[in-house]
């Protein structure tokens, strides 16, 4: 029954094709699928999936308009147009395919199966209850700040105590007129010098005109300050997930 | 000291600034120029600290901070300054002078400039100074540009800032920000920078706060206030300069995210302070969260707070609970949502909160501006906190103690609940179901959007761009993922039962509600409102027109076609004794979107020009 009457609708969308049917779904699309955070004027932008720029099937599209996609945003459409109003919108939508403005925002890597641990391991990692957590300094699978060193290509052996581990990157920074602080360098030209100032709880990219700056090498700071929202138990927890993110990266390398 | 081309100009036009003003005697006590943040703070706390040489050696038109030096070493000008301007800085601390400091033109956040040059008697004669084009067409200008000494800072979208001079539009420096592609669903808008010690404060869309040199544009710092993959936060209110801090709120409220509010040190960007929206385990209120549901439950501080320096204590309006529409998983009042907060700005610490809507299941947000008024409430003068709120209502406390004085519809069209009784509790909640479509008012858009209101000491009223818009709601079930949109439903535009769709700008009395008068709009009015003290009111409507009408009557007096769509916030400033109206055009924001859901007709033209307008020059 349904399939039947789906099909009948494509047939009818197919032959609105030709007689305007895109410019009256385009009001259509204006009216109910823009509304804000769903799919955004021409089907760029929203929390809904982005509509334009992907090859979109017509069945499916028909479906899904339809009857909505229970358990999501997506309501079902049936009792709210008429039939020929979704073929219209349908032709519409169908139009946006080939389109696309911005690239859609960047979604992180596909989470790896995480055993029990290494998931307790990543939530502490990125814990957003404490200003200052891990995911503040260190990018991992396509989440928080890149000031660290990349932390999936070291080898599962540098997991031990992470309060104690060395961090040969971070310097003395004298600017002029302040009070030196430990920093990880960024860029140094002719002109300036940009640094991380890792004095506060989230890291300041901070920039200097090059004669207002000096840098040492050497630090009297230690990981351990930046650890120091942590209890021993959680870090040794977060050391786990870092074994097991590292035992990933080195079977992913031999394949 | 750094050489730039820039430099010489801005010297140039300081002292161009200075020379016309230092040899005139104002006006009148309201025309007194209102010094940027920090040194207003330093005047009414009664301390000083400089900031970057003394005003002299700015070359700034006198600051009363200057006029407090000045005291000391007796002078005749340095003391007609003070004699004019201080009393009036003491009673009104929410206006804006010759400059335009801070996003809601001083800290008690008025939208209201003291300049009278232009009146309702010369308003008539109002043309186009100069016009800028930013380049930035996406989503608009929805900024309000700030004005520090005769020079004017404009934001876009896309995170660039623009420093042009005031008078003529030339442009000093400009800054792009190099945004990444990962934008969380709030999407690309920006609503202002913030202006002080020596440096222009920038939120940008992926989630960083950052610093700009106020003279040359150079980047000094800039944070990553979250990962904005992760929190699926961003921000895209103005900041705020208070004292030696710059203040941020986040966006996030309709995602799987913990609201909170962070200062960081103004000249290092070094972490100050953050206070989180929704109590953590251990924290008084914790206990309004079941569960987990305190990870997750919204609060965004997606506007710009107020400040009041007398009290030392920074207001900020928190948002919505998520998810949005149900409250399944958050049974309890889901403290501090829907609240007003107000913090110690050199702690963070929480002085006092007041939530106007516990346990919100319509989205209504109570993040928007708090003006900071003295009202007569039952025969007391009272240090007041109006906030014109998502909900229809607009709630009056004690700043001071945060009391609940008074609550009064500005919408005519709510059904949400039946009232609010004279000690604050809402009376007869409506609230949506499961496995029901409900229409109920006002929208989830809001009876106002966030396009400020504005309130005149002149006319003692407050002037809101009313929405009489309504939706249906439909509840779902979801479960929250970091990070991700979670709004609990879905909302459809729907206008009113038994009544007309509608949008119009009326004027309020602030403690009774009464409304005083009320002009419709031709869609709606999505843009800020202006008052002045030449008694105008000003904004400007989606189909293009920048318009004034009368404080005292709503009548036309004014209007001029600027062609494209108003989403953004019209301020006033005076640079060598000549008035400015500068208003932002080019439609756009996610409410904006849902314009051809709403209104027959075109589509609001897209844009990114700033329109400056002032009295052709010799006009009386």
């Amino acid at each position: 029954m349904r399939r039947g009457f789906l099909l009948a609708m494509v047939a009818a969308a197919a032959g609105h094709a030709q007689d305007g049917a895109a410019e009256r779904g385009a009001q259509l699309y204006r009216a109910n699928c823009a509304i804000p955070y769903c799919h955004g004027p021409e089907g760029g932008a929203g929390r809904a999936p982005r509509l334009a720029g992907h090859r979109l099937n017509v069945n499916t599209l028909f479906k899904v308009i339809t009857w909505g996609i229970p358990g999501t945003g997506m309501p079902e459409f049936t009792t709210r147009l008429k039939s020929n109003e979704i073929s219209d919108l349908v032709a519409y939508v169908m139009t946006l395919g080939g389109g696309g403005a911005a690239p859609a925002p960047a979604q992180p890597a596909a989470p790896r199966t995480l055993t029990p641990e290494a998931k307790e391991g990543r939530a502490l990692f990125f814990d957003s209850a404490r200003a200052g957590a891990c995911g503040s300094c260190h990018e991992l699978d396509g989440w928080g700040v890149p000031v660290g060193p990349d932390l999936a290509r070291l080898p599962p052996g540098r997991w031990k105590d992470l309060r104690e581990i060395a961090t040969e990157n971070v310097v003395t920074a004298r600017p002029a007129g302040e009070a030196p602080f430990p920093a990880v360098v960024v860029e140094r030209t002719e002109a300036r010098v940009r640094v991380y100032d890792l004095t506060a709880a989230l890291p300041v990219l901070r920039s200097f005109a090059r004669g207002r700056i000096a840098i040492e090498s050497g630090t009297s700071w230690r990981h351990g300050e930046a650890t120091r929202r942590y209890t021993a138990n959680e870090l040794e927890i977060v050391a786990g997930y870092l074994r097991w993110r590292a035992s990933q990266s080195a079977e992913k390398d031999i394949h | 000291m750094l050489q730039h081309p820039s430099l010489n100009r801005l010297a140039r036009l300081r002292a161009r600034t200075a020379a016309v003003v230092v040899g005139r005697t104002p006006r009148s006590a309201r025309d007194a120029p209102v010094p940027p943040p920090e040194e207003q703070h330093q005047n009414l706390a009664g301390t000083s600290r400089p900031t970057g040489g003394s005003a002299a050696d700015r070359g700034v038109r006198p600051t009363i901070s200057a006029d407090f030096a000045a005291l000391g070493k007796p002078s005749g000008i340095g003391l007609i300054w003070l004699l004019l301007a201080a009393p009036v800085l003491c009673a009104q601390n929410g206006a804006a002078g010759a400059d335009w400091p801070t996003y809601g033109g001083a800290y008690g956040a008025w939208r209201y400039s003291t300049l009278d040059q232009v009146h309702r008697g010369n308003v008539q004669k109002l043309a186009p100074a100069w016009v800028f084009q930013t380049g930035d067409y996406e989503n608009g200008l929805q900024a309000t540009p700030i004005v520090v000494d005769g020079v004017l800072y404009l934001s876009t979208s896309n995170a660039w800032v623009f420093a042009l001079d005031g008078a003529t539009g030339h442009m000093l420096w400009e800054y792009r920000f190099p945004l990444s592609n990962s934008i969380p669903l709030y999407g690309k808008q920006n609503r202002g920078v913030a202006v002080g010690r020596g440096l222009v404060y920038l939120g940008t869309a992926d989630n960083h706060l950052v610093a700009l040199d106020r003279r040359t544009g150079d980047e000094v710092w800039r944070v990553n206030v979250e990962d904005s993959r992760q929190c699926g936060c961003n921000i895209t209110g103005a900041p705020l300069v208070v004292k030696d801090m710059v203040i941020t709120g986040v966006t996030g409220g309709d995602s799987a995210h913990r609201g909170y509010l962070t200062a960081f040190d103004a000249a290092t960007g070094r972490m100050r302070w953050r206070f989180h929206t929704i109590p953590g385990p251990g924290e008084k209120g914790h206990d309004t969260w079941p569960g987990e549901s305190w990870r997750y439950g919204g609060g965004a501080t997606w506007m710009t707070g107020s400040f009041d320096p007398d009290l030392n204590l920074l207001y900020w309006g928190v948002g919505n609970a998520a998810a949005d529409l149900n409250a399944a998983l958050r049974r309890g009042d889901n403290l501090y949502t829907d609240s007003v907060i107000a913090l110690d700005p050199d702690t963070g610490k929480l002085q006092w909160h007041y939530q106007e809507i516990p346990q919100d299941v319509w989205d209504y947000d109570a993040a928007y501006e708090m003006q900071l008024l003295d009202l007569t409430v039952g025969g007391r003068l009272r240090k007041a906190l109006l906030h014109v709120t998502k909900s229809g209502f607009t709630w009056v406390l004690d700043r001071q103690t945060g009391e609940f004085l008074t609550a009064w519809p500005y919408v005519k069209n709510y059904n949400w609940i039946t009232g609010i009784s004279p000690e604050g509790k809402l009376q007869g909640r409506n609230e949506p179901e499961w496995g029901k479509v409900k229409l109920l008012c006002p929208s989830t858009i809001g009876g106002k959007s966030w396009n400020q209101s504005a309130w005149s000491p002149r006319t003692g009223w407050v002037y809101i761009p009313v929405l009489e818009i309504c939706n249906y709601l439909i509840v779902r079930n979801e479960d929250p993922q970091e990070g991700r949109g979670f709004t609990g439903g879905n909302w459809i535009m729907k206008p009113p039962p038994d009544a007309k769709q509608e949008s119009y700008l009326a004027a309020f009395d602030p403690v009774t509600g009464k409304r005083q008068w009320s002009v419709p709009a031709t869609t709606w009015l999505l843009a800020s409102v202006l008052a002045t003290a030449g008694d105008l009111i000003f904004t400007g409507d989606p189909e293009g027109n920048f318009f004034a009408l009368d404080a005292r009557t709503g009548k036309r007096l004014w209007s001029f076609p600027t062609g494209a769509g108003h989403r953004g916030s019209a301020i006033s400033y005076s640079i060598g004794g000549r008035q400015y109206i500068a208003t932002p055009t080019g439609w756009g924001s996610l409410v904006g979107q849902a314009h051809a859901a709403l209104w027959p007709g075109p589509l609001p033209r897209p844009g990114s020009a700033l329109f400056v307008f002032a009295l052709p020059e010799g006009t009386r």
